[in-house]
């Protein structure tokens, strides 16, 4: 009975530098789709100074991009693995990012009305 | 004696000439700022838009102060070794100097072409100006080949040393008199000396330099199209300045040469635009090919605006364009074009459109064209060039043509490369890759649209917890820099 197994949704938030190779990373892995989002975050490393016209500011909020996939919960630890690897810098510098899951109580495609795993 | 020319005389000075000049010689200079500025802005990614804005002020500036201290003598002055070219004085570069003087208000003069053209009806600081904006849009045409990856400061130690060298020998040899002046080559407004320099400069200096990163080639999106289209209509407008300023006279070549700029860049346009519709991979018309081939057009007619009549300029835009564009999609997937990574593809537009358009001149140039009319000149009969088609239909002009476009292609390619090599040896030519990943902001501080969320120090927040928990946290984002380096 598929209808009961478990869904999770895994969000990264990462570096829109970041994007392409998460895109080249999810569609090798054949995740089915994926919803990415531009948002601003903050976190203790990312701020920088930007100066115009001699008056220094601070930049506490940084363009970052979230992308949301939906997953059986038996591929989510392949596809955390994935997203986990793309923000590595071994040698420091801006924070990259985080990814997180999330239970799914459910799923419902719109087109066809097919609900849980099928839906994904 | 230049007193006499305060406001001006009734002989040797027209008022008319001289205010066309300036004029013209204001339109060259928008064409570099805004016009390629914004351009070029536009063009790159966004992450390059103020980096790219802030070499193109700064290298005019550069180009500016060498020209007044040292630079315009030397493409227009006296022969710095004097040599002898069909039996009159030649040279190949002029002795630097100086040009600052309250002697600038004094009537123009040019001493090779003394006695070779009519005598100028204004100052000298009128042709030092419109021939500096000519010498500082060079350096901004060829910035577009080395943009994404070139260091700031090496380009501002650069520009002066290639106005210096470059520039300066290649109008001295073809506009200051020098030695393929001396032997017929002709260059209408700067297709050898400004386009076809700037196209092999630029090709030279992306391969010393080297590549942007991969993910910038892969994904070399621009940024703002509507400030293309800003940039690129005063380019073409500006160019009415650029050709019709060239024959130092307010008359009927000026005009015939504005009129030749607009036919051969709208023919061009319309080639580029048939050409997307019906062989490009979409098979879509772009506004940014089109804009590529209207450069193609106001390029290719730029060695010829005075010396060849409508149809001729209508038939260098239609052939030039063709080429530009065949080559803008095949060339550039074969050999080092495909090698070197020249960011806006500037070997194509202004390098191979100015070349053709110089050789083709060789062909279509109209002896009917006069640029200046007999007894203006001691001894001369009127001034005008006969191609292939026109006259007894020889070659001659043709090999003028070819010969001198050579001579600039080699002077200009070794130039650069030794320039740039011998700034190489002091510093980096290339940032560091973790400074290209973010650009402006790691070489300015600045960005092209600044997010609104910026705060001034000391007011800013303490970071807050917006970011939500990690489930993982890398060890190695913790890092106290707290910008990139």
């Amino acid at each position: 009975m598929r209808r009961g197994r478990l869904m999770k949704l895994i969000t990264a938030v990462i570096r829109p530098d970041d994007l392409e190779i998460a895109r080249r990373a999810l569609s090798a892995f054949g995740a089915p789709g994926m919803t990415v989002t531009p948002l601003l975050a903050a976190s203790r490393w990312n701020r920088h100074l930007e100066v115009y016209r001699a008056e220094v500011l601070v930049a506490d909020l940084v363009p970052r991009l979230r992308i949301d996939v939906l997953a059986d919960d038996e591929d989510v630890p392949d596809l955390v693995a994935l997203l986990a690897r793309i923000g590595r810098r071994p040698r420091g510098g801006d924070d990259t990012g985080r990814v997180w899951i999330s239970a799914v109580e459910q799923v419902v495609r719109l087109r066809t009305g097919e609900r849980g795993e099928p839906a994904l | 004696m230049h007193l006499d020319y305060i406001p001006y005389p009734a002989t040797g000075y027209s008022s008319g000439d001289a205010a066309w000049q300036l004029t013209a010689a204001t339109l060259v200079g928008l064409m570099s700022l805004p016009g390629l500025a914004v351009l070029y802005g536009g063009l790159v990614q966004k992450k390059w838009a103020v980096n790219t804005m802030l070499m193109a002020f700064s290298a005019f500036s550069l180009v500016l102060i060498v020209w007044a201290l040292w630079a315009f003598n030397m493409g227009f002055g006296h022969p710095w070794i004097k040599t002898t070219v069909n039996g009159s004085p030649s040279g190949f570069l002029g002795r630097p100097g100086p040009a600052m003087g309250a002697g600038q208000e004094a009537q123009a003069d040019i001493p090779l072409l003394d006695g070779l053209m009519p005598k100028f009806n204004f100052s000298q600081s009128a042709l030092f100006y419109f021939q500096f904006v000519f010498a500082a849009i060079t350096p901004l045409l060829w910035l577009g080949s080395v943009i994404g990856r070139m260091s700031f400061k090496a380009w501002l130690v650069i520009v002066p040393l290639w106005t210096t060298i470059v520039y300066s020998a290649d109008a001295f040899m073809l506009w200051g008199g020098g030695y393929w002046a001396g032997k017929g080559a002709v260059d209408y407004s700067g297709g050898y000396v400004i386009h076809l320099s700037a196209g092999t400069a630029g090709f030279v200096a992306a391969a010393v330099i080297g590549p942007r990163l991969k993910r910038d080639r892969e994904h070399g999106a621009p940024n703002n199209l509507l400030l293309c289209a800003t940039g690129a209509g005063i380019l073409w407008l500006g160019w009415n300045g650029f050709n019709g300023g060239d024959p130092y006279f307010a008359g009927a070549d000026a005009a015939a040469a504005v009129v030749n700029t607009n036919l051969a860049t709208a023919a061009a346009l319309l080639v580029w635009l048939v050409m997307d519709y019906a062989l490009s991979p979409t098979k879509k018309p772009t506004l940014l090919g089109s804009i590529n081939g209207m450069i193609v057009g106001l390029v290719t007619i730029t060695p010829a605006a005075g010396y060849v009549n409508g149809l001729g300029a209508i038939c260098l835009g239609v052939i030039s364009s063709t080429i530009v564009w065949t080559a803008w999609y095949k060339l550039s997937k074969v050999w080092i074009f495909k090698k070197v990574d020249d960011t806006l593809g500037v070997v194509y537009t202004h390098g191979i459109a100015g070349l053709c358009g110089g050789l083709l001149v060789g062909l279509f140039a109209d002896p009917n064209m006069i640029v200046y009319p007999a007894g203006t000149a001691k001894g001369s009969s009127a001034f005008s060039v006969t191609g292939l088609f026109y006259g007894n239909h020889s070659w001659h002009q043709f090999w003028m043509q070819l010969f001198a476009a050579l001579t600039v292609i080699v002077w200009t390619a070794i130039g650069t490369f030794v320039i740039l090599r011998v700034v190489g040896l002091f510093m980096k030519l290339r940032l560091p890759d973790a400074v290209l990943e973010s650009g402006d902001l790691a070489v300015h501080d600045e960005e092209v649209s600044p997010p609104q969320t910026l705060v001034a120090v000391g007011a800013a927040s303490p970071p807050a917890a917006v970011t939500p928990t990690a489930v993982e946290e890398p060890e190695s984002t913790a890092s106290s820099s707290a910008s990139e380096p």
